[in-house]
């Protein structure tokens, strides 16, 4: 493949360039710097494979306009030739790329790699493409660098040494895992798992002792149980020596109060134990008797005193008034709500009379006595309310009727405005409004429509006329020929025309002259024809002659005229334009509607009109009968003598009222006679009243004594007056009342005090009686003791005392003894008889010491038992083994994922090992020769051979060696020999490879000296035989060497940006 | 008459988890604790499921050490079980073999039956005094048993239904160790209605139904390995006469995933993305149990050579555990395995006449490819076990190709 031309929208400062027509073989592409050089090469390489996107480490060259990366290459290939296109994209990594065939077709991308032998950017540079840099980049390598780049560029190209990339798999390899190595990842992977095993280990053998450490609790457990129970007996000891030593006094004590009881004897050992009590007892009764007899015997004498006093004195007897006192105070409640019937009874009956005469004005009677005659009215009410009823409906009728008129007046008033909205929408109302008047309006109005149409039509053909008249003319001015074919060329049919348009004028003419319209369409459609016939005539292209143009003159005139005279008769002034025409139809239109709508209007109100009068007639009539029933009824009333004022309607509340009366009439005879007999009854009671006081007077008027006990006031009352109110007669009776009940008090004060004189007579006889039963008690007691008198008695009681004083002693040791040492108590009895407190106290501290020793060591082993059940627990508890079997996981993990890595790693170095070691036996060989030949070629002879020695790491030594044999280390040579090596290098692999690419050179022969320039330059013409080799420079000296090496060289002047 | 049993096995209790690093303390505790954890589930269920018995068919501690932990989490739990009057059937397998290690358990409560390795034990399930079910089994006395203990069980005899458990490899599954091992008509030969199987961690249940042959797999999953990913627990056995059926319940407290995501034309943050929610719907699918998830990043396109270099890999996966730092229940994203290729075409550029071409056909035609794996110490041999790098693994050689073409066509 090669490249014949490109064309360049826009790719860096590059726009709309163009080249073509390079040819397979060597071009040199020539340009002063910033001429574009390397934007082209950017450029082709961009179109090849895709132009760079943000993320590459080529350059974008982006477009200083701002536009969109494209462009195009012209490609040949197998002497076909192919457009390769390219456009940036959004989107597309590469830029969106077409191919087209020889045949103009697009081709699939597949073919486009196939174009491009399958390579990528990369590879191609590496391969194809050798650049000024590379060649700078020599001079500053190591000298193992340098065989790295020599040993590379004919191994790989350009860019990534397989050496270098083998040597660094087999560091990072190394930085994992190496033999015996202790720095490595893998190396500290196995120290951590080591370490963690380790401690594993032991959490496990931690975990297998749990049995033997439970088995050591347990005999510890026993060991402090045993501690505990010696413990416990050594207490014991103590405590007893401690209990007899505090048992000891009273031992003593009791034994000495059972000598004093044995001393003592038997004597009055049975004095009963309340002796004591009784004495006492019987003492204060005595004393308290004698007490009690004088007391009350004191307080008799007393009373007996009072009641002399209190019956000397003189009682009124009012007693004897009780019980008519009462009945008077009985009576005179009845006669209380007497009174109050009567005086409730007089307002109502004041109130019956005030409503009855509000009725007897309601009903227009002014005595009560009319009531009755009126009562026989009530045989009429059916009759009464008959009338009313036939009145009711003669008025309501009349209130219908009355309520049309008023709503046929509204439908008047409406239509009276419908017809004055109606004539106001008409600008010019007819003066008189009559139906008739309307109609000749409203016909006249449908003629001007008419006339309004036909002008129109009239004037589209005037108009139409005169452009086929223009046209003729026009036709009769651009040659004889046509005219002499027009006047040699008439047809019947123009004959024809001429007969309709002569007719035409006649009837236009007589349409006219009578006024009457049919004419006037008649002549307008015999126009119409012959005018049709004539414009059909000119617009098909013959042409009419001279006469002919003339009748189509005439025509036109005729037509004119009678839109003139139509015009003149709807009122314009000369011809109008079709605007005049089409606005006087629109108002016409509108005033035609406006008028329909006001002879509508006029029929609604004469309609309304004409209903109104009859429904006011049928209102006259119904008020005329209204008003003779209304006599009728006034004449009934008279002749029942009933109120003239009683209205029909108003029947049903008068009868109301009448009932209303008569009932209250009823009501109020009733009450009078009721309070009639209440006043004869309350007559009666000022009498009782006065007849009592006088008695009690009459009792009461012997005073009292003064200094009587109480109720010493006479009963003194002022007499009622036969007219006094019950509440007055009440109040006398109540002070009657009152002096009575003060002589029943002094009555009873006198009772009272002989009563008690007779409870203080039973209570100094029951006071006798107790005296003598005290004096006997103590008489018994002294019996009983066996003495005579209270002397004896109580040295008795002392002796007796002192025996039992000695007996509860005795009786406490025994209970302390039971109680404190429980079942111990016969051998501590013994022992408190035998020993002595000295002996009890050595043994207490003894045991003492013993017991200490004893919880010393029980201590000990319940700490010892405490940390084995801590080491039991924690062994239980513990995550630590699960945790550290977890870590130990993880570094296996770790460990299997290093040993993996290390292994690919490894691979990966070994399999780049093998392809070099293959690649150097296999290809290398074909690859040095022609390398050789090259540098034969651009050395002229001085060097002659490049040769792979072995070397110790396994990776070939490359040795340039002169015509004379010796070898030469790269870095021995001059360094343009060394680039020349370098491109011989690149050069060969190229040629070796099988697609035949073109190759990209960028100002390879700079540093060169003319010499070798030109012996390069020969050899890059070598290399151009079997595949395109494109230079690119800026040197104007490389241009010359290469046009003097190659004659007809191919050029390409950027400057001149012309092919 | 009708009665549910609950089977289980591989309870590995206390186990530790393998193939995991860089695990963060919190969630270390979680899967430290998750074997037991999933064992209280067990009894919690079958307390509620209210099962007649439980039958465990072996490796119910982890290694022969059995952790003071596991064995009193195991007591605790069965002694949960005969509170609420359910019995227990015990085997043991070859991680816990009756005859090695040691025992930190005095007794068990009566309701529980250890079933020993010198002939197998049989026991009757009463249910109101009716013989309801006979359970017989043989526990493992060594580690490494490798006869067919299939064949010492004796033909099934008396009424009611009749369950075998044993600790063995059926059919020999071979990636798991073939002790005793037996086969499908081995098992069939005794009339037994359900064979309650231990030692394969998948769950599965072999042949026809007649009798049942049932694996439950284990009951917490222990590593990202395929075999123990996804739902793990226990089967439900409902028995009527002698016909029953199964179910599983899941009983696992941290699932084990994995999911798969190529990286196409993807940018880097769409397969961030994309993992993202791929580890959500995988905890979904969990029943929002904590996962341990692994990233499988496959196809080929620009992101390998983005992501090729091993210091960017591990910054996606710090970047996947960050996002999920503080996910409720706990996301950790175990490992990212790229199985990608640079975005080249690799037939294509085998057909290339260069180094690379030269390098792929190496591949293709190398030969011996054993020779080319480096040998590593016996000490790592020990501890790498059947995970040390193979000679038969085309993953590696892959990634080995892999790796020398990034080399290669790394920009110098």
């Amino acid at each position: 493949m090669h490249i014949e031309g490109w064309s360049i929208d826009a790719f860096g400062a590059l726009t709309d360039v163009e080249r073509t027509g390079l040819t397979e073989g060597l071009t040199v592409v020539f340009g002063p710097n910033e001429a574009g050089k390397s934007t082209l090469r950017h450029f082709v390489l961009g179109v090849l494979f895709g132009f760079p996107a943000g993320n590459t480490n080529y350059p974008r060259y982006n477009p200083s306009s701002g536009a969109m990366r494209s462009g195009r290459l012209y490609l040949s290939s197998d002497g076909e030739d192919f457009v390769l296109s390219r456009l940036e994209k959004k989107g597309s990594r590469a830029g969106e790329s077409t191919l087209l065939g020889p045949d103009g077709k697009a081709r699939g991308d597949a073919e486009l790699t196939a174009l491009l032998g399958g390579l990528s950017r990369k590879v191609y540079d590496k391969i194809f493409a050798i650049g000024l840099d590379e060649l700078n980049d020599l001079a500053a390598l190591t000298d193992g660098d340098l065989q790295d780049h020599l040993l590379s560029a004919g191994v790989t190209g350009a860019g990534r040494i397989a050496t270098r990339a083998r040597n660094e798999l087999r560091d990072r390899a190394g930085a994992i895992h190496r033999a015996r190595a202790q720095s490595t990842e893998v190396a500290a992977i196995r120290e951590e798992l080591r370490a963690v095993e380790a401690r594993l280990s032991e959490a496990q053998h931690a975990a297998r002792d749990l049995g033997e450490r439970r088995e050591a609790l347990e005999a510890k457990r026993r060991r402090a149980d045993d501690l505990a129970e010696a413990e416990r007996a050594a207490e014991r000891v103590v405590q007893r020596a401690e209990r007899l030593t505090e048992l000891w006094p009273a031992y003593i004590e009791a034994a000495d109060a059972r000598a004093e009881l044995d001393a003592m004897g038997d004597e009055a050992v049975d004095l009963p134990a309340d002796t004591s009590e009784r004495l006492t007892r019987a003492l204060a009764a005595v004393e308290a008797t004698s007490t009690e007899i004088a007391t009350r015997t004191e307080d008799l004498n007393r009373a007996l005193a009072q009641l002399e006093v209190l019956e000397a004195g003189h009682l009124p007897d009012l007693a004897a008034l009780q019980p008519d006192l009462a009945a008077l105070q009985h009576r005179l409640g009845g006669w209380a709500q007497q009174e109050e019937e009567a005086r409730t009874r007089g307002e109502e009956l004041a109130e019956l009379k005030r409503r009855l005469a509000a009725e007897l004005d309601a009903i227009g009677v002014r005595d009560a006595t009319e009531l009755t005659r009126i009562g026989k009215v009530v045989a009429a009410r059916d009759h009464l309310k008959v009338t009313r009823n036939a009145f009711d409906e003669k008025a309501t009728a009349r209130r219908r009727a009355a309520d049309d008129v008023e709503m046929q007046s509204k439908e008047v008033f409406e239509a009276e405005a419908a017809a004055a909205t109606a004539t106001e929408a008409m600008e010019t109302a007819p003066g008189d409004l009559s139906a008739q008047s309307l109609r000749i309006e409203s016909d006249r109005a449908a003629r001007e429509a008419l006339l309004l149409d036909r002008l129109s039509e009239d004037l589209k053909d005037l108009e139409s006329y005169r452009r086929d008249l223009a046209a003729a003319e026009g036709s009769a001015r651009s040659g004889d020929q046509a005219e002499a074919k027009a006047t040699s060329g008439l047809q019947p049919r123009h004959v024809l025309v001429g007969l309709a348009v002569a007719l035409a004028v006649a009837a236009v003419a007589a349409g006219l002259v009578a006024g009457v319209l049919a004419g006037a369409v008649l002549g307008v459609a015999a126009i119409v024809v012959g005018g049709a016939s004539l414009a059909v005539a000119a617009g098909s292209g013959d042409h009419l002659d001279e006469g002919a143009r003339r009748e189509l003159a005439a025509k036109i005139d005729i037509i004119e005229r009678k839109c003139v005279d139509t015009a003149q008769i709807l009122g314009f002034a000369g011809l109008p334009e079709m605007g005049q025409v089409a606005a006087a139809k629109a108002e016409r239109d509108r005033q035609s509607a406006a008028l329909t709508a006001l002879v509508a209007a006029d029929n609604r109100l004469s309609t309304a009109r004409a209903a109104m009068r009859a429904k006011k007639d049928h209102l006259a009539e119904l008020s005329r009968a209204h008003d003779r029933a209304l006599q009728a009824w006034q004449e009934w009333l008279a002749e029942h003598q009933l109120p003239a004022a009683l209205r029909p309607e108003g029947v049903d509340e008068w009868l109301t009222h009448l009932d209303s009366a008569r009932a209250l009439a009823d009501q109020i005879s009733v009450a009078e006679r009721r309070l009639s007999e209440l006043h004869s009854a309350l007559e009666e009671a000022p009498k009782s009243v006065i007849e009592l006081a006088d008695r009690a007077e009459q009792a009461s008027r012997t005073p009292l004594r003064s200094g009587g006990p109480s109720g010493s006031v006479p009963v003194t009352v002022t007499p009622p007056r036969v007219d006094s109110s019950i509440g007055e007669l009440q109040a006398v009776v109540a002070a009657i009342a009152e002096g009575i009940s003060q002589a029943g008090d002094a009555e009873r004060e006198v009772a009272r005090v002989r009563d008690q004189c007779e409870v203080f007579r039973g209570e100094l006889a029951r006071a006798e009686k107790f005296a003598a039963e005290a004096r006997a008690d103590l008489d018994a007691t002294y019996a009983t003791a066996g003495v005579t008198d209270e002397v004896q008695l109580r040295r008795r009681l002392a002796e007796h005392e002192r025996r039992g004083v000695l007996t509860r002693d005795i009786a406490a040791f025994e209970r302390r003894l039971a109680t404190e040492s429980g079942s111990q108590a016969e051998t501590d009895r013994t022992a408190l008889a035998e020993r002595t407190p000295d002996e009890w106290v050595a043994g207490r501290a003894r045991a003492l010491e013993e017991a200490r020793a004893l919880a010393t060591e029980r201590d000990e082993v319940l700490r010892e038992v405490g940390a084995i059940e801590s080491e039991v627990a924690s062994i239980e508890e513990s995550a630590d083994l699960p945790t550290l079997a977890l870590q130990r996981e993880e570094l296996v993990e770790r460990l299997v994922r290093s040993i993996r890595s290390f292994t690919v790693l490894h691979l990966a170095a070994g399999l780049i090992d093998r392809t070099l070691e293959r690649y150097l036996d296999e290809r290398q060989p074909a690859v040095l020769q022609r390398a050789e030949a090259h540098l034969d070629k651009i050395t002229e002879g001085r060097y002659t051979t490049i040769r792979l020695d072995p070397a110790d790491d396994a990776t070939p030594r490359l040795t340039v060696v002169d015509a004379k044999g010796r070898p030469h280390e790269p870095r021995g040579l001059s360094r343009g020999t060394v680039e020349q090596v370098y491109l011989c290098l690149r050069l060969a692999l190229a040629e070796q490879h099988h697609q035949s690419l073109p190759l990209l050179l960028d100002d390879i022969l700079v540093n060169f000296d003319p010499e070798r320039a030109e012996t390069t330059t020969r050899v890059l013409a070598d290399v151009a035989q079997n595949r395109q080799v494109v230079v690119f420079t800026c040197h104007p000296w490389v241009v010359e060497v290469t046009e003097s090496v190659v004659p007809g060289l191919h050029l390409v002047d950027l400057e001149s940006r012309v092919a | 008459m009708r009665f549910r049993f609950l089977h289980a096995a591989d309870l590995h209790l206390d186990t530790p988890f393998t193939r995991l690093t860089g695990v963060p303390d919190r969630i270390a505790r979680d899967l430290r604790d998750a074997s037991l954890r999933a064992f209280e589930t067990l009894i919690d269920t079958a307390i509620a499921e209210r099962v007649a018995f439980v039958v465990l068919a072996g490796d119910i501690y982890d290694g022969t050490d059995r952790g003071v932990r596991a064995q009193l989490a195991f007591r605790d739990g069965l002694a949960r079980l005969a509170d609420a009057g359910i019995s227990t059937y015990v085997v043991y397998g070859n991680h816990d073999p009756i005859g090695e290690g040691f025992s930190a358990i005095g007794e068990f409560p009566p309701e529980v039956t250890i079933f020993g390795a010198d002939e197998v034990g049989r026991a009757e399930v009463r249910i109101d005094d009716t013989l309801v079910a006979t359970v017989s089994g043989i526990s493992y006395e060594t580690r490494e048993e490798t006869e067919n203990l299939a064949l010492r069980f004796p033909p099934a005899k008396g009424k009611g239904f009749h369950v075998a458990v044993l600790h063995a490899n059926v059919g020999g599954q071979s990636d798991f160790k073939p002790y005793s091992p037996c086969s499908l008509d081995d098992l069939r030969a005794g009339g037994y209605h359900y064979w309650a199987l231990g030692h394969i961690h998948r769950r599965s249940e072999l042949g026809d139904g007649h009798p049942l042959v049932v694996y439950p797999g284990n009951l917490q999953g222990r590593s990202p390995k395929p075999s123990e990913q996804g739902p793990k627990g226990a089967v439900i056995v409902d028995v009527d006469g002698t016909t029953a059926t199964t179910r599983f319940v899941a009983l696992d407290t941290v699932r084990f995933d994995h999911v798969e995501v190529a990286i196409d034309d993807k940018h880097l943050d769409d397969l961030e993305q994309a993992l993202v929610d791929a580890a959500e719907a995988c905890r979904t699918d969990a029943g929002d149990r904590p996962i341990v998830v692994r990233g499988h990043i496959v196809g080929n396109g620009h992101l390998h050579d983005d992501l090729a270099p091993e210091n960017r890999r591990a910054d996606l996966l710090a970047r996947l555990r960050d996002l999920a730092r503080n996910a409720e229940p706990f996301i950790w994203w175990d490992d990212l395995v790229w199985r990608t290729r640079p975005a080249i075409d690799i037939a294509e550029r085998a057909s290339g006449d260069d180094f690379i071409g030269d390098l792929l056909r190496e591949v293709e035609h190398g030969g011996a490819r054993a020779e080319w794996v480096p040998s590593i110490g016996v000490e790592y041999r020990n501890w790498l076990g059947d995970r040390a790098p193979a000679a038969d693994d085309p993953e590696l050689f892959d990634e080995a190709v892999t790796t020398a073409l990034v080399a290669l066509m790394e920009d110098s």
